[in-house]
């Protein structure tokens, strides 16, 4: 009689990408290329550690933002300007993170937050996001917590996927962007536009639509904007805010890989910290540029692309007073130096991409370089020594090196939760490093034990680290 | 003059196939009946013992730190007493008096005659109180009215004090720290340790039943072991550094001195012997560090008032002193023909 119980069913990984798309509630309030991002912030952080520390610093980022302009001027409009959109961003990030993290625990009020957005700014794109976000916890009160289920080498297919995903999608949006205004410039009626368009008072780009009865409010709607003249040359700046933006976000990402594995193996790391540094002020920059390039910022050439981008009635305002700020150098100055962020950031990306893929790949793939191959003739406490030191040097160059404080215990404890395959091994061969390297004698027999040992641990770094 | 009171003849010797690991997992498995989940720490005690030290155990009330003794005490055979101690309480009542008697003075040994002492609450009694006990946990011996007495070997002082209550207490001096080998922690049990000792504890104590499954000397034997056990010159440099970093560390005043260095290997050693090992690794000095030198620091008052805790300091210092693996040019030179 077969005594087997019924085969546990593979869990999905649907769910739980579900939750991701929490920060599209505040789609009413947000544009979708913040809300965007801030999913992304999301979803890397729940594919690894790194990238949750990415997602903190970028919800830092805008903290540090909101108060920037408090330091910057007294001005209320480039204060608003500048400001609300992160304030925004901010807030919704971190209700997102905490929602998110409910849904992850199968808690219902984790739904509390972003039902309480979609209310306050109901959106079609925050209600499926909502109801997206109920779909993910469905069946997960009585369940495990909502994580990833990964294989080795699956994170970082998926993290490459989403991150390939995010950067099509912002730069073929914002392609379109750059191409749609001119083909769209006519006068779209109230009822197709979103709330935050419809404004109760009129501003100088404001067009009172004809109604039916003379009692009735009159609203107002914005016009699209008047072809391109001198003053627009700002429209450039709109569709590679963001897209810099997320290249930036890209490097940071592999930069902090990189960071992680010379950390590994014991090498200064200051310059890559400085890097770190650099390339946060540069997104500082950007957000603070965004923000004015942005509907109805100061370096906007036209307060009517506020209606695509939500900046509110704040936007058009700070359009107003923007118009008769900036000095005529400074759009062209500020789009060359964009356009060239650009680029600069592509090349960084794609060359950390490739540092990154092929340093720990030909330490995989390639022989061993160590001069200290396995010698038969060697003694037995000789050749455990060489098979210990042969396995660290592959693992060093694996970004996986001992720290100088790890006993080789702690060391082989560490690289048994990276390695899981290789986790009896590396129990072995440790017990049989100990008394060779601390007091002891061995034998011929435990002596191939060790080396086979080492031979099955790097086969298994080969496979792939989890 | 000097006279012996509990000579080391009065044990019989352990058998011809005496094994210390033997030995070792006897008082663990014994004691383990009564302590619940606390294995980690009552191997810590016993390599303490096995080290010949002497051991402070700090922690709430009602932790189990004097059941933890006194079953140490009856697993080994020694004899036991146990002194509450007291602001009144005076060095006398502890080591003893000379009594007038027939016409000379005759001395009544104190509950310090005994093979482990549970001095509970030590912090409650006065600094005079607390130094009569120097030279009994330093030398072994009690010197009244002039006469040296000797203690019975192994004589071990297992000291409780409460860590939360400040009041009406007298803090150790370092002096008096430095003479215990390791500070301990017993902890608080998980849900699941302690409902299972509310079962175990149901109808009888099982200290009541628990029965001596060793002998002191058997003891005596086993610390002779442990001194034999080995321990690697680069391991000797990796102690030093801790000590030394541990004197050096900006937020400590007071570091770990060469005492300190000897109680590490010490307790090291011991701890080797209970894992059936005759060499020393790392492994066994962080294992015995945090206990062996956490009590031994003495953080500057900004570190203190910052909440920096010695533990955590001990760990800095583990995580900063690399330890001795490969290097090499070590290799190269060791695998030359």
């Amino acid at each position: 009689m077969s005594a087997s119980g019924p085969v546990p069913r593979p869990r999905s990984n649907l769910r739980p990408w579900l939750g991701v798309l929490l920060p599209f509630t505040a789609f009413g309030l947000l544009p979708w290329w913040v809300c965007l991002t801030l999913s992304a912030a999301l979803a890397l952080g729940r594919l690894n550690e790194d990238a949750r520390s990415i997602g903190v610093l970028l919800v830092l980022l805008a903290a540090v933002l909101v108060s920037a302009p408090l330091l910057l001027g007294r001005d209320p409009d480039r204060l608003n300007a500048s400001g609300t959109l992160f304030a925004q961003a901010a807030v919704a990030g971190l209700l997102s993170f905490a929602s998110s993290r409910a849904l992850e625990g199968g808690q219902r009020r984790g739904l509390l937050l972003p039902a309480a957005a979609v209310l306050l700014f109901p959106a079609p794109g925050g209600l499926a996001a909502l109801l997206l976000g109920g779909l993910s916890l469905r069946g997960a009160e009585t369940g495990p917590p909502l994580r990833f289920q990964r294989t080795p080498g699956q994170s970082r297919r998926m993290l490459q996927a989403l991150l390939g995903a995010v950067v099509l999608l912002t730069g073929g949006a914002a392609l379109l962007s750059t191409v749609l205004p001119a083909a769209t410039r006519q006068a779209v009626p109230a009822a197709d536009l979103p709330r935050a368009a419809i404004r109760p008072a009129a501003t100088p780009q404001e067009t009172p639509l004809p109604t039916a009865s003379p009692s009735a409010p009159r609203p107002v709607v914005r016009t699209a904007p008047t072809p391109l003249s001198g003053e627009d040359q700002g429209l450039l700046l709109r569709p590679l805010v963001p897209f810099t933006g997320l290249l930036i976000v890209v490097c940071l990402v592999l930069l902090l890989k990189r960071v992680r594995m010379k950390r590994a193996t014991g090498r200064s790391t200051w310059a890559d910290y400085a890097a770190l540094a650099a390339m946060l002020g540069t997104l500082f920059m950007l957000g603070v540029l965004g923000a004015g390039a942005g509907p109805g910022g100061p370096l906007s050439g036209s307060a009517a692309q506020a209606a695509g981008l939500g900046g509110g009635e704040v936007g058009t305002r700070a359009a107003s007073v923007a118009s008769r700020q900036g000095p005529d150098w400074l759009a062209p100055l500020l789009n060359a130096g964009l356009i060239f962020s650009t680029l600069f950031f592509g090349v960084v990306a794609v060359y950390l991409y490739l540092a990154l893929r092929n340093g720990p790949e030909k330490a995989r793939s390639g022989p061993l370089a160590s001069p200290e191959a396995a010698d038969p003739a060697l003694p037995p406490l000789h050749r455990v020594r060489l098979a210990w030191r042969r396995l660290e040097t592959v693992l060093a160059a694996s970004g996986l090196a001992r720290l100088g404080s790890e006993t080789p215990e702690e060391f082989a404890e560490r690289l048994s939760l990276l390695l899981p395959a290789a986790a009896a091994d590396l129990h072995v061969l440790t017990q049989l490093y100990l008394p060779v390297r601390y007091g002891g004698e061995l034998s011929e027999a435990q002596a191939t034990r060790a080396e086979a040992a080492e031979a099955s641990v790097v086969q298994a770094l080969r496979a792939g680290p989890a | 003059m000097t006279q012996p009171v509990s000579p080391l003849s009065e044990f019989s010797p352990p058998a011809a196939g005496f094994s210390v690991s033997d030995f070792a997992s006897r008082v663990l498995g014994n004691v383990a009946a009564v302590m619940v989940g606390k294995e980690a720490v009552t191997r810590l005690a016993l390599a303490g013992l096995l080290a010949g030290g002497h051991i402070l155990l700090e922690d709430a009330p009602g932790t189990g730190k004097t059941m933890l003794a006194r079953a140490l005490a009856v697993s080994l055979g020694l004899g036991f007493k146990r002194v509450q101690f007291t602001p009144d309480l005076l060095p006398s009542d502890v080591t003893g008096v000379s009594v007038y008697q027939g016409g000379r003075f005759e001395f009544v040994p104190g509950p310090i005659f005994t093979g482990l002492l549970l001095a509970d609450e030590i912090n409650r009694a006065t600094p005079k109180t607390q130094s009569a006990l120097l030279e009994a946990m330093g030398e072994g011996q009690v010197s009244e009215s002039g006469v040296t007495h000797r203690l019975p070997q192994p004589f071990v002082v297992v000291a409780t004090q409460n860590p939360v209550e400040f009041e009406g207490t007298y803090r150790l001096p370092e002096a008096q720290l430095d003479r215990f080998l390791l500070r301990l922690s017993v902890g608080y049990p998980t849900e699941a340790q302690e409902a299972q000792m509310l079962a175990r504890l149901q109808e009888r104590h099982p200290i009541d039943t628990l029965e001596a499954v060793a002998t002191p000397a058997e003891l005596l034997a086993a610390r002779q072991q442990v001194r034999g056990v080995q321990v690697h010159p680069e391991l000797r440099g990796y102690i030093a550094a801790l000590t030394a970093r541990s004197r050096t560390h900006p937020q400590v005043a007071l570091g770990g001195g060469p005492r300190a260095s000897l109680a590490l290997q010490g307790v090291a050693q011991a701890l080797a012997t209970l894992d059936g090992r005759a060499f020393v690794t790392p492994g066994d000095l962080k294992t015995a560090a945090p206990g062996v030198l956490g009590h031994r620091l003495s953080l500057h008052t900004e570190a203190r008032l910052s909440g920096v805790s010695p533990e955590s300091v001990v760990a800095q210092v583990l995580s900063e002193v690399p330890v001795p693996v490969e290097v090499p040019a070590q290799v190269a030179e060791a695998t030359r023909p």
